[in-house]
């Protein structure tokens, strides 16, 4: 982000409605070479108490592991460690309090691929293994498929016209629908040519990486 | 050959408390001294003062209050960044006119800057109350060419960056409301809609569009938004330099994407990120089309998705919709 020399508007004292340009503020832009632009620092964030990063877990495990010891103990102001380890095949335990460490709960709650099941399953059908530009067989359909997992949307808002709907010609580079993912709004192109048969998903609904959305006559 | 007021206001912001000699700009420039002293005076009629002294030279006094483009352009490339700015008035939306200026096929990266919006827009079209009293709106547009799951954590990444960036400009508590709104004292700053169109697997173009609230004043704004909104200008009680406060913005945008596309934010991301989360360990309600989630907000998993805790124990990760601040937990 912007390093603080570069543009240093925090002491810019006395700026009437319209801003004037505070000299003294500024002098570190009279010379670019003596204050270049830097990449981002992020230096501004307060620490709040001590967090664990991965590498430091894994150099504790593996001290753990070479001293054969079962079991760790940290503690220090707002942050408590402990790590219990058995020499058979179960897995550690990890206890912290404060500041959690890294994810470690990712893997266990990643519903996802179930999102579609309950909510707007019924509509899902049952992934279509043949290559998705199927052009040579002339009535097997083309489907448009998901490039990404995210939320399907058929229209811009929840108030226009869906971008396409059954029987409507699309070309190639026709907008079909949006994918939102981590809040890109992603506008997917139909990739070919043909009249649009069905839609298979519904509006809101979550979609997978490759799911068919709309089926396709060439 | 570069524009003669991007020179010119390069070589005055460089200088700064120092005049610059009109007959080495003119000579710079390979234009006459009173071809200098005209273009002065257009500038003028922008927004612009500049002292003039006899014997010594012009000095930049005032900036306009208002976005201007090649201001912006020089302040962007006195740090390195070369970057084209389009300013307009008034636009439906700077993202539509990015977008329109991508199919027309213009060179990335690019800005597009306006004073006020007709039909400034959120997500899912909703709408960004874009009056024309000194807030940024803005959009930046890129040509990434890669594949979209590549890109999945880029708008929380940008949305992090300008947290930080405003937080050691202005030394203001700005935190992130996930995915990526930045707030201060649980009133919006500012507001980011990141759309993009995908081919055959490659996110072709990506525009992010930027709704910061600088010289506004919340109070005068609509019931609707006035107690949920802030500006600098409120939280500072002061107003801000405007066109240095959005090249700033627009400096962080394109530093943060480079960074991002290279590789370099991943090392530090999670640790960055649970410093800036708001909603961390707070009650929160996620809402989408069919389902709604409440619990406690345990930070974000390597997609970028929320992980809400319920009173049910699990730990559910939601991937799009509305998250709100709730006081009270839902009894299962």
């Amino acid at each position: 982000m912007t390093p603080a020399s570069i543009c240093k508007l925090r002491n810019h004292k006395g700026i009437a409605a319209r801003p004037k340009i505070d000299l003294g503020s500024c002098r570190e832009l009279a010379n670019p070479a003596a204050a270049p632009w830097k990449p981002p620092t992020y230096d501004h964030f307060q620490p709040k108490g001590h967090t664990l990063d991965l590498k430091e877990f894994k150099t504790i495990v593996d001290v753990m592991k070479r001293a054969d010891l079962t079991e760790f103990e940290i503690e220090e102001e707002g942050f408590k460690l402990r790590i219990k380890r058995s020499t058979g095949r179960e897995s550690p335990t990890i206890v912290t309090t404060g500041n959690p460490p890294f994810p470690m709960m990712g893997g266990a709650a990643n519903p996802s691929y179930q999102a579609s099941g309950p909510e707007g399953g019924e509509s899902t059908p049952p992934p279509d293994q043949q290559p998705a530009q199927g052009a040579k067989q002339e009535n097997a359909g083309v489907y448009v498929r998901s490039p990404m997992v995210g939320t399907f949307y058929r229209s811009p808002s929840p108030d226009s016209a869906p971008y396409v709907d059954t029987g409507d010609s699309v070309q190639a580079d026709t907008v079909v629908c949006i994918i939102e993912a981590m809040k890109v709004m992603n506008e997917i192109q139909a990739e070919a040519k043909g009249r649009v048969v069905e839609c298979l998903v519904e509006n809101g609904s979550s979609v997978e990486y490759d799911q068919p959305l709309f089926k396709l006559k060439p | 050959m570069p524009h003669i007021d991007k020179t010119i206001l390069k070589s005055l912001i460089e200088e700064r408390s120092d005049f610059v000699s009109g007959s080495q700009l003119a000579g710079e420039l390979g234009i006459s001294r009173v071809g200098i002293w005209a273009r002065l005076e257009k500038l003028r009629a922008r927004g612009f003062a500049f002292e003039a002294v006899r014997h010594r030279g012009y000095r930049l006094v005032e900036e306009p209050s208002g976005p201007h483009d090649r201001l912006l352009e020089s302040y962007l490339e006195l740090w390195g960044i070369d970057m084209p700015v389009y300013c307009h008035e008034r636009i439906d939306s700077t993202n539509s006119e990015a977008q329109r200026l991508l199919a027309a096929g213009t060179g990335t990266p690019f800005v597009v800057v306006a004073a006020a919006q007709d039909s400034g827009r959120g997500r899912l079209g909703r709408s960004w109350y874009s009056p024309s009293e000194g807030n940024l709106y803005a959009s930046v547009a890129f040509r990434p060419g890669l594949p979209p799951g590549r890109m999945q954590l880029i708008t929380l990444w940008l949305g992090l960056s300008l947290c930080a960036g405003l937080r050691g400009e202005f030394g203001l508590n700005v935190g992130i409301k996930w995915p990526n709104d930045l707030v201060i004292n649980g009133r919006k700053l500012a507001g980011i809609l990141t759309e993009a169109r995908v081919d055959s697997d490659l996110m072709r173009d990506l525009t992010f569009g930027v709704g910061l609230n600088i010289n506004g004043d919340p109070s005068q704004w609509p019931a609707e938004v006035s107690g949920i909104a802030t500006s600098l200008r409120r939280e500072l009680r002061e107003a801000v330099p405007f066109n240095k406060c959005a090249a700033c913005v627009l400096a962080s945008i394109h530093t943060a994407y480079r960074d991002f596309t290279a590789g370099r934010h991943e090392e530090r991301f999670a640790d960055l990120w649970k410093q800036a989360d708001v909603l961390l360990g707070k009650q929160v309600e996620a809402r989408s089309k069919h389902q709604s989630i409440a619990g406690t907000a345990s930070g974000i998993d390597d997609s970028g998705a929320l992980l809400i805790k319920t009173d049910s124990g699990n730990t559910v990760a939601v991937r799009a919709g509305d998250v709100s601040l709730g006081t009270n937990p839902v009894s299962a």
